[in-house]
């Protein structure tokens, strides 16, 4: 005895309320549950999104010199780069990821329409090579670059240059940062590296300056070292330093920790997210299952009907499921209008918050399962009540 | 009656526990999620100095072509306006001269890394300030005192005030007042205990992400011979780097604060900072600003602290998800209460009214919110003990205060009530012939 969709369908809003509320409910959830999903993924995204260098080989150690900092921060580089396996090392002032990171507006000189904005990188002229930049155009600083030029040398990043320059040469060419009220020359140009966090605008629009040193005692320094030698390095170097000016504060980390560190909210936003929308995927889930006892009970006449009928216990499991599956689409056709607009709000926190067909698919794929088995309880059960017991309520 | 009907309910609700709890979960667990998120909002969006205060933020605004491209985003605003909010320690130094505000203060934080008094490196992070910071931004100093004014710009100055909390952390439960300890090889004794407040404690400066606490509050003038370096500094300056004195540097790092408690001290300060911007330009730095800005305490906090937006959209997200499980619930009182049809018939044919009937279903899904809410409160600090752990660089710990249990209670009601009103005037409305024929 097999029942069409739409006959079944006809009975499931002859439950009046119940049917209406199961849909809105789905409509609801499932909106909440892509949504979230779309969060989930935007957070682990921004959190693990790579900067352009290899983290895991090149380190950061920042330290606190009791000495004159100028000369023990020398000193220090000099050591470091002296170490086994070191390929180079750098004194820094701003490195990749570092909190004090700030913004910068630059234009190709005399072009204010190119205005764009860069993040700034400070470091020595080993710095672009302890990151192990890839020069696209131009060179690299020299030793004989000055930072107090005229016009003071930059590198810039493939993704700035062509906001500048469009698909011209920007190397030899000048800049005028509008912030820092400075006429720059790009140097080079290299591949592109983020210096604040996939986060922000612009993010991979990226400007080095040259810095020989700087008025503060904390120094830092970016190491880049051989793939075979970066498990035993931090030890040597925190040694190699301690030998210069003893008993000081010295901190080693790869750039993958110091990454793991700053956007470890990326991660715990990522996690509570998806806590949230499986919590609330498993109150639909026992909602569902709750019913179950309500649709054996209040439907025993209607099975028995159907059993005395000739109705397989198959042909019930098939219409709980079909009933259950039909309602799930009706809500889930509901939601995604609603997911629509909220993903219009979601967006304003950033634009690949947008709506996108591929979580939604998830979202519906994740509903579908749920559905199934919120209904595959009540459909057995109600196959298994004998067709006397179930007729004798007739 | 209302016993009678408590009664019932229970009764109802002991029948079949297994389904009860069900009911009780699924609107707790919509509960705790709406209620910890919340909480998380709350907690962040709370206003540690709310009212009209006479606060001002000095800035000196520069064409920096940077806000109009970044935008106003939390976190970013700041970033957009840096070149205008941070002043150099040499203007500092100069503005801090004037006599027109009542109290000013100077400030800016930083990471450190300390050396206590056992030999022990620890991180921990400081605010170089004046001694006014204090009092200006009501930040209670529970034990020993503060330094004096004169000390503010001293570099020889050697004193510090210790944060609550911090103190705790790295003393244990001795006394830290009198403790040395060594920053950047400079010693420095403790004088002072100050609360721990960390909304208030960040609302002075840019918030950097780097934890939520403070730790230690120095003299800004130290600066000079300890040399920490500031998180935010804005550079203007090409200058050749460590035996660069900073009274005489352009970059900027330190936030200015002043406190104008009358119109005519406000207009003698606007009149003061335009010579100031004057004079800047006339000097011909790089740094020049165009025009200054007094800019009020809660539109700086407006403004430099406004919550991260993906707070509010989790939250908006959980109210959805709240309503989704009222909806949940609803369906589950329908089923319990259409169950239970031919025994309510059998009341109503012996003369119970429908109103009798409806009352005493409202109290039952009143019940299962009773239990909602308990369950749902237990569950959201569970959450947000959880987000205090997934989010080290928060700017407060997150916490379920009594105001937020109470109104979570009343919302878990609230919810039992609407999701149990369908249901009971369903069961109600259902004339007893059509089950009675059945028994």
């Amino acid at each position: 005895m097999r029942s069409s969709p739409v006959s079944i369908l006809r009975a499931a809003r002859r439950s009046r309320g119940s049917f209406w509320f199961l849909v809105l409910q789905i409509a609801l959830g499932s909106a909440v549950v892509i949504e979230m999903a779309d969060l989930a993924v935007y957070f682990l995204r921004s959190g693990s999104a790579p900067i352009g260098i290899a983290e895991s080989s090149i380190f950061l150690i920042s330290t606190e010199p009791k000495g004159d900092p100028a000369l023990v921060g020398a000193s220090d580089r000099s050591a470091l780069a002296s170490l086994p396996g070191v390929r180079a090392a750098s004194r820094v002032a701003c490195p990749p990821l570092d909190w004090s990171i700030v913004p910068e507006t630059l234009e190709a000189l005399g072009q204010p329409d190119t205005a764009s904005v860069g993040w700034t990188l400070e470091g020595d002229a080993w710095f672009p090579d302890a990151l192990g930049l890839t020069l696209r155009d131009g060179r690299l600083f020299t030793p004989n670059d000055r930072s107090d030029a005229s016009e003071a040398p930059i590198l810039i990043t493939a993704s700035l240059a062509r906001s500048l320059f469009g698909n011209e040469h920007a190397a030899g060419r000048m800049v005028r940062s509008r912030s820092r009220r400075a006429s720059l020359r790009v140097v080079g140009v290299v591949a592109d590296v983020v210096a604040k966090g996939a986060y922000v605008t612009a993010s991979k629009g990226t400007v080095i300056h040259l810095s020989p040193g700087q008025p503060w005692r904390t120094q830092e320094y970016v190491v880049r070292v051989d793939d075979g030698v970066a498990s035993s390095f931090a030890p040597a170097a925190r040694a190699a330093l301690e030998r210069i000016d003893p008993n000081r504060w010295i901190r080693v980390r790869t750039y993958a920790e110091f990454k793991s560190r700053i956007t470890t909210n990326f991660s715990g936003g990522a996690l509570i997210v998806s806590l949230n929308a499986f919590v609330l995927i498993s109150v639909i889930l026992l909602g569902s299952l709750g019913i179950a006892s309500f649709l054996v009970a209040e439907r025993t006449r209607h099975m028995g009907i159907r059993r005395a009928l000739g109705g397989r216990r198959r042909d019930i499991v098939r219409y709980f499921l079909i009933e259950n599956f039909i309602t799930t689409n009706i809500g889930l056709i509901l939601g995604i209008p609603l997911t629509y607009v909220l993903s219009l709000f979601l967006s304003k926190l950033d634009p690949s918050l947008s709506f996108r067909w591929s979580i939604v698919l998830l979202g519906v794929v994740l509903f579908w399962i749920t559905g199934l088995l919120a209904a595959f309880v009540p459909a057995r059960q109600g196959a298994q009540v004998p067709p006397t017991v179930a007729s004798s309520r007739v | 009656m209302l016993a009678y009907y408590l009664q019932q309910a229970l009764r109802s609700l002991r029948r079949n526990p297994a389904y009860s709890m069900l009911m009780m979960l699924c609107l707790a667990l919509g509960v705790g999620v709406w209620i910890s998120v919340h909480s998380t909002v709350a907690s962040q969006a709370r206003d540690p100095m709310p009212g009209p205060r006479n606060l001002f933020h000095v800035e000196l605004e520069h064409d920096s072509g940077l806000p109009e491209r970044m935008g106003n985003a939390a976190g970013i605003w700041g970033l957009a306006h840096l070149p205008d909010l941070l002043l150099s320690y040499r203007q500092v130094s100069e503005l801090s001269r004037s006599q027109i505000p009542s109290r000013s203060a100077g400030a800016f934080s930083t990471q450190v890394a300390v050396q206590l008094d056992d030999g022990r490196f620890v991180e921990g992070p400081a605010t170089f300030c004046f001694a006014d910071l204090f009092a200006l931004f009501e930040i209670p100093v529970l034990s020993g005192s503060t330094w004096a004014r004169s000390l503010d710009l001293d570099p020889n100055a050697n004193v510090a005030v210790v944060d609550h909390d911090q103190a705790r952390l790295w003393f244990g439960n001795t006394d830290p007042i009198g403790r040395k300890v060594r920053l950047g090889g400079v010693e420095v004794t403790i004088s002072g205990v100050a609360a721990s407040d960390p909304q208030r404690l960040r609302l002075y400066h840019l918030w950097f992400g780097g934890g939520y606490r403070n730790g230690l509050f120095l003299p800004l003038g130290l600066i000079e011979r300890m040399r920490a370096r500031p998180v935010f500094v804005f550079g203007w300056s090409d200058h050749d780097g460590a035996s660069a004195a900073l009274r005489t540097l352009d970059d900027g790092f330190v936030h200015f604060w002043v406190e104008l408690p009358t119109e005519a001290q406000r207009s003698a300060m606007i009149l003061l900072l335009d010579s100031y911007v004057e004079r800047e330009r006339v000097s011909g730095r790089a740094s020049a600003p165009l025009r200054p800005t007094l800019r009020r305490l809660d539109d700086w906090r407006r403004n430099a602290h406004q919550l991260y937006a993906g707070y509010r959209m989790v939250e908006m997200l959980s109210l959805i998800g709240l309503i989704a499980s009222c909806l949940s619930l609803v369906r589950l009182l329908m089923a319990k209460f259409q169950i239970r049809a031919p025994e309510v018939s059998v009341r109503r044919a012996l003369g119970a009214s429908r109103r009798a009937v409806f009352l005493q279903h409202i109290v039952e899904a009143l019940l299962v919110g009773v239990g909602g809410a308990l369950i749902g409160l237990l569950f959201a600090s569970l959450e947000v003990a959880m987000y205090n752990a997934a989010l080290p660089d928060r700017t407060v710990d997150f916490a379920l205060d009594l105001g937020q249990v109470a109104s979570g209670f009343g919302v878990t009601l609230l919810c039992a009530l609407f999701a149990g009103l369908y249901p009971a005037w369903r069961i109600c409305s259902i004339p007893p012939a059509v089950y009675l024929r059945w028994q």
